[in-house]
C-alpha cells in the first residue's frame, strides 16, 4: 500500500491566523477564551467563547468572491496556506487526480435575522418575504459549501467529500483523503474542517444542553481538560487543512514531506446522541483499529492529542479508552489537550489538532493542557499540565469523538 | 479491474413515495404512477413551486426500538431508521452473528433543517418596545425552548440513532453533500469493506425537500418546476422546468461475496465501480467535462467497456440545464443512444441525498426483472438531450446485467456508481 504524506499545512484559529502564530502560542500555553464579543451574550448560560479576531476574509475573484459566509473564508485561508506550504498551485499539476475531503457543518442564522425574517413576512407577507431571500444562501449555509468553494478556488475536479459527524468531522475527512489516496483514486488531496461556531444559536442550542463551561465569572480558566473541576466545554472556531498525496507523487515533485500520515481508526459508540459509554469502548476501539491500520504498537507512540473537552464525561471515558487501548503504556505516554487553550473547534477540531501532532513531531515540543489543578481519580494519566514540553516525538496519536456517537483517531508519524 | 467488484448487495430497504420495499417502488414506476400532487402540509403560496412527491403510509413507531427518540426526529430521519432497519432485515443480518465491532453504518445526509421554525417562541417572548432583543433573549426568550433543540438539527442523526439502534459499532460515515451524500456512502461503504475494515456495512441515505426551507433555497434558485399536477415534472422533455420536491430514504447492506456466500445470503448485486468528482466552476449547471472524467473513472473500476452498459439510472432531475449536461455527457461516454436511460424523479420527485440510492434500488429491480421503466411526461425529447436512449411511453424488456447510477449536487458534485447483476 503506497504511503500517504503530509506536505503542507494551514490553519486559522482563535490563538492566530496562521501556522506560526497558532504553534507558538500553543507552545506557551497562551489562552484564547474570552467574555463574547461578536454579540450580546451576557444573559446567555455561557457567555464566553475563543473567538477568532482580526480575521480578514481572503480576495477572491469571480462568483466565489461573494458566494462565502464565514465558514467557507476560514476554509479558504487555511487550505491557500497548506497549498503553499506544500509548494502547489491550484490545480496541484493535475486537477482531475486532486480532491478536496472536508468536515463542515451547515451554518445557523443569526437570531436577530430570524427575528427580522418574522416581523418582514408579518408586515409584507411570505411572499414578499421570499423574494427577498438572498438566490445564494441555500447554497452558501450548506455543509457542503467549503468543499465546493475550495474546488473552485484550488482548482479540484477530483473526489469531493463533506464529512458531517459533529466534532469527529475533520478526523473522519482527513481519513477519507487517506483511503483515496491509498487506492488510487487522486494523487493530491486536500483535507481538513471549518467550523464557524460563536453564534447566537449554537451558544444557545449547546449552552441549553448543559454541554458548555458556565464558568462565567473566569473564562480563561474555564476550558480545563482533564481536571476534576472541569465544567464542559468552550466553543471556538476555524479551520484547518492539509495537503496529503501519496509518497511517490512528493518525491516525484521533490516536495519537502513534513510527516506521514500513518493510519486511521474509525468506530460508533452506538450508545446515545450526546453521551460516550463510561468505559470508553468506542474510543477504545477507533485507536485500536487506527494503531492496527497504522502497523503501530502502544509503545511506539509518543504523543496523544487527546479529544478532552473538558467535559466530566468526555474526559472520564477518553481516559478510560486510552486504558483500554494501551494498557501499562497508558501511565507512560504523555497526553495533553489543545482545546484548553483554544476552545473546541468542533468540524475543524481534529484537523487542527492533527496539525499540532505534526508540529510536535517537527519541534520536539509537546503543547501543554493548561488549567490543569485538580487532579481526579478518574482522569489519573499524564496530561502535560500546564507547561509544554520537550521530548522527541517520532508517533503522535489524534482523538476525536463527537455528537452521534462517531469516533475517529488518526496517527502521523516522522519521515525517515 | 478493481477489488471494488468483491463487493456485492444482500438487502435492500427503502421508504419512498409510491413504495415501501423497491419492489412496491418499482411496480408503481412500471404503472406509470406519479407521487407528484400539490403540497397540503405547509403554506405553498409564496413558492413558484407548489407540488412535491411525499412518502405516505408510513409509520416510523413500527421501527425505532426507542420511542422516546422519535421526537428527536425529522420526518427525513424518521424514513431512514425505517428503510435502514428493512435493508438490516432484507438481508437477514438479525442472526447472521456479524460482530457489533465489524457492523458498520455509511449515511448520505440531507442539509439538516435548521429548524428556526421552533425559535419563534422565544422570538415573541424577546420583543421589548416592539423590537427584537437580544438581552431579553438570552434572560428570557430562549428558556421558552427544547433543551434538545441543538440535537433535533443534528445532520449526524440517522447515524447516531442507526448505530445505537442496531449496536453497529463499526466504521461509519456521515456525508452531507446536497444531492450525491448518499451515493458517495455507498461507494465508500464499499472500500471500506474492500479494505477489510468491516464485516458488513449498512449505507445509503434520507432526506426530505418537503419544507419551507428546500422550497426557499430551490425556489430561488429557478431550480423547481412552475408546473402543477401529477405530470409536472418532464426530464429530458422540452418542457422541462425543473424538479418537484420529493422524499424518502434507501439503505443497502453490503458485504464481500465470500462473507455473503459463506453465510448464504441472497445476492442482489455487485458494486462494480464508484467515481466522483466536482466541477465547481458551474454550480447547479455542473461541469460537462467533470461528469465525463468521473464517468469514466467509475467505468475504468468496473473495468467495463462503456458500450457494455445497458442501463443508465439518471440523475434526471427535470431542470433544463442539468438535463442537457447529464444526456450530453452520457451520450459522450457510451456513445449515442448505447445505453437505456431512464429516471425515476418524474414520479417521484427529487429526495435530495437519497435520489440516487433510490435510484439504485430501482437499478436493483430492474436488473433483476430484466426491464426499464419509462419515464412519465415525456413528449417530446428537449434536442439537446436527444443523444441517449431515453426510455418513454411503456416499460421495455431487456437485459440488464451492467447498470450505472448517477446523482447529482447543487455543490456541483457528481458521483456514479456502477452496478452489476449476475444472471
Amino acid at each position: 500500500m503506497e504511503p500517504v504524506v503530509i506536505t503542507g499545512i494551514g490553519c486559522v484559529t482563535p490563538l492566530g491566523l496562521d501556522v506560526d502564530q497558532t504553534w507558538r502560542a500553543l507552545t506557551r500555553g497562551q489562552n484564547a477564551i474570552g467574555p463574547i464579543t461578536r454579540f450580546e451574550a451576557q444573559t446567555y448560560p455561557c457567555t464566553f467563547a475563543a473567538e477568532i479576531r482580526g480575521f480578514d476574509p481572503p480576495k477572491l475573484h469571480g462568483r466565489f468572491g461573494r458566494w462565502r459566509d464565514d465558514k467557507s473564508s476560514f476554509a479558504v485561508a487555511a487550505a491557500r496556506e497548506a497549498m503553499a506550504d506544500a509548494g502547489l498551485e491550484p490545480g496541484a499539476g493535475d486537477p482531475d487526480r486532486f480532491g478536496v475531503s472536508v468536515g463542515a457543518e451547515v451554518s445557523r442564522p443569526g437570531i436577530g435575522e430570524v427575528a427580522e425574517r418574522m416581523g418582514q413576512m408579518a408586515l409584507h407577507g411570505a411572499e414578499r418575504a421570499y423574494r427577498a431571500t438572498d438566490p445564494k444562501e441555500f447554497a452558501v449555509m450548506s455543509a457542503f459549501f467549503p468543499a465546493t468553494a475550495l474546488a473552485a478556488v484550488m482548482q479540484a475536479r477530483g473526489p469531493n467529500l463533506t464529512t458531517a459527524t459533529a466534532c469527529t468531522s475533520s478526523a473522519q475527512s482527513i481519513a477519507d483523503a487517506l483511503r483515496i489516496l491509498r487506492r488510487g483514486d487522486a494523487d493530491v488531496m486536500l483535507a481538513g474542517g471549518t467550523d464557524r461556531l460563536v453564534e447566537e444559536l449554537m451558544v444557545m442550542g449547546f449552552g441549553l444542553l448543559g454541554a458548555l463551561s458556565t464558568r462565567n465569572d473566569d473564562p480563561t480558566r474555564a476550558c480545563r481538560p482533564f481536571d476534576r473541576t472541569r465544567d464542559g466545554f468552550v466553543l471556538g472556531e476555524g479551520a484547518g487543512f492539509l495537503v496529503l498525496e501519496t509518497l511517490s507523487h512528493a518525491k516525484a515533485r521533490g516536495a519537502r514531506v513534513r510527516a506521514v500520515l500513518r493510519g486511521y481508526g474509525w468506530s460508533a459508540n452506538a450508545w446515545r446522541i450526546t453521551d460516550s459509554p463510561p468505559d470508553g469502548r468506542g474510543a477504545k476501539h477507533a485507536m485500536l483499529e487506527a494503531m492496527r491500520d497504522a502497523g503501530v504498537a502502544p509503545g511506539e507512540v509518543d504523543y496523544i492529542n487527546a479529544h478532552g473537552t473538558s467535559t466530566q464525561q468526555n474526559d472520564a471515558s477518553e481516559t478510560a479508552g486510552i486504558r483500554g487501548a494501551f494498557g501499562a503504556d497508558a501511565e507512560r505516554v504523555p497526553i495533553s489537550s489543545t482545546k484548553s487553550m483554544m476552545g473546541h473547534l468542533v468540524a475543524a477540531c481534529a484537523a487542527v489538532e492533527l496539525i499540532a501532532c505534526v508540529k510536535a513531531i517537527e519541534t520536539g515540543v509537546i503543547p501543554p493542557t493548561i488549567n490543569y489543578e485538580h487532579p481526579d481519580p478518574d482522569c489519573d494519566l499524564d496530561y502535560v499540565p500546564n507547561a509544554a514540553r520537550e521530548a522527541r516525538v517520532d508517533v503522535a496519536m489524534s482523538n476525536a469523538f463527537g455528537f452521534g456517537g462517531s469516533n475517529g483517531t488518526l496517527i502521523v508519524s516522522r519521515h525517515s | 479491474m478493481s477489488a471494488l467488484r468483491e463487493v456485492v448487495i444482500t438487502g435492500a430497504g427503502v421508504v419512498a413515495p409510491l413504495g415501501h420495499t423497491p419492489a412496491e417502488l418499482f411496480d408503481a414506476l412500471l404503472a406509470g404512477r406519479s407521487a407528484i400532487a400539490p403540497v397540503e402540509a405547509f403554506d405553498v403560496s409564496p413558492f413558484p413551486c407548489k407540488v412535491a412527491a411525499r412518502v405516505k403510509g408510513y409509520k416510523a413507531r413500527d421501527w425505532v426500538a426507542n420511542r422516546k427518540n422519535l421526537k428527536l426526529m425529522s420526518d427525513a430521519v424518521r424514513f431512514g431508521m425505517g428503510a435502514l432497519k428493512r435493508a438490516h432485515a432484507d438481508a437477514g443480518l438479525a442472526d447472521a452473528g456479524v460482530a457489533p465491532e465489524r457492523l458498520g453504518l455509511f449515511v448520505g445526509a440531507g442539509t439538516a433543517v435548521g429548524r428556526t421554525e421552533d425559535l419563534v417562541p422565544a422570538i415573541e417572548r424577546s420583543v421589548r418596545d416592539g423590537a427584537f432583543d437580544p438581552k431579553a433573549f438570552g434572560e428570557v426568550g430562549m428558556h421558552a425552548i427544547n433543551p434538545l433543540w441543538l440535537l433535533k438539527g443534528l445532520s449526524n442523526n440517522v447515524l447516531g440513532f442507526g448505530t445505537a439502534d442496531l449496536d453497529a459499532r463499526g466504521v461509519n460515515q456521515n456525508y452531507c453533500n446536497s444531492g450525491v451524500g448518499g451515493l458517495q456512502a455507498i461507494g465508500e461503504a464499499a472500500w471500506a469493506i474492500v479494505e477489510g475494515k468491516a464485516d458488513v456495512v449498512l449505507a445509503g441515505s434520507a432526506d426530505s425537500a418537503v419544507n419551507p426551507l428546500h422550497f426557499t433555497g430551490f425556489g430561488r434558485l429557478r431550480a423547481m418546476t412552475g408546473n402543477g399536477g401529477a405530470d409536472a415534472v418532464r426530464p429530458f422533455d422540452a418542457r422541462h422546468d425543473g424538479f418537484a420536491p420529493g422524499e424518502g430514504a434507501a439503505f443497502f447492506a453490503l458485504e464481500t461475496e465470500a462473507h455473503a456466500r459463506a453465510r448464504g445470503a441472497r445476492i442482489l448485486g455487485r458494486i462494480a465501480g464508484y467515481g466522483d468528482g466536482c466541477g465547481a466552476q458551474s454550480l447547479s449547471a455542473g461541469d460537462l467535462g467533470v461528469i465525463t472524467a468521473t464517468c469514466r473513472r467509475a467505468l475504468e473500476r468496473a473495468g467495463w467497456d462503456p458500450e457494455t452498459v445497458d442501463l443508465v439510472y439518471a440523475h434526471g432531475n427535470g431542470t433544463p440545464v442539468y438535463d442537457r449536461r447529464e444526456a450530453q455527457a452520457i451520450a459522450a461516454v457510451l456513445g449515442p443512444r448505447s445505453a437505456a436511460v431512464t429516471t425515476n424523479k418524474a414520479q417521484i420527485g427529487h429526495a435530495m441525498a437519497a435520489g440516487g440510492p433510490l435510484s439504485l434500488a430501482c437499478a436493483l429491480e430492474a436488473g433483476r426483472r430484466n426491464t426499464v421503466p419509462a419515464v412519465a411526461g415525456v413528449d417530446q425529447l428537449d434536442p439537446k438531450c436527444a443523444d441517449i436512449d431515453l426510455v418513454r411511453g411503456e416499460a421495455r424488456r431487456t437485459p440488464v446485467r451492467r447498470a450505472l447510477v448517477h446523482a447529482a449536487g447543487l455543490g456541483a458534485q457528481t458521483t456514479f456508481i456502477a452496478v452489476e447483476f449476475t444472471p
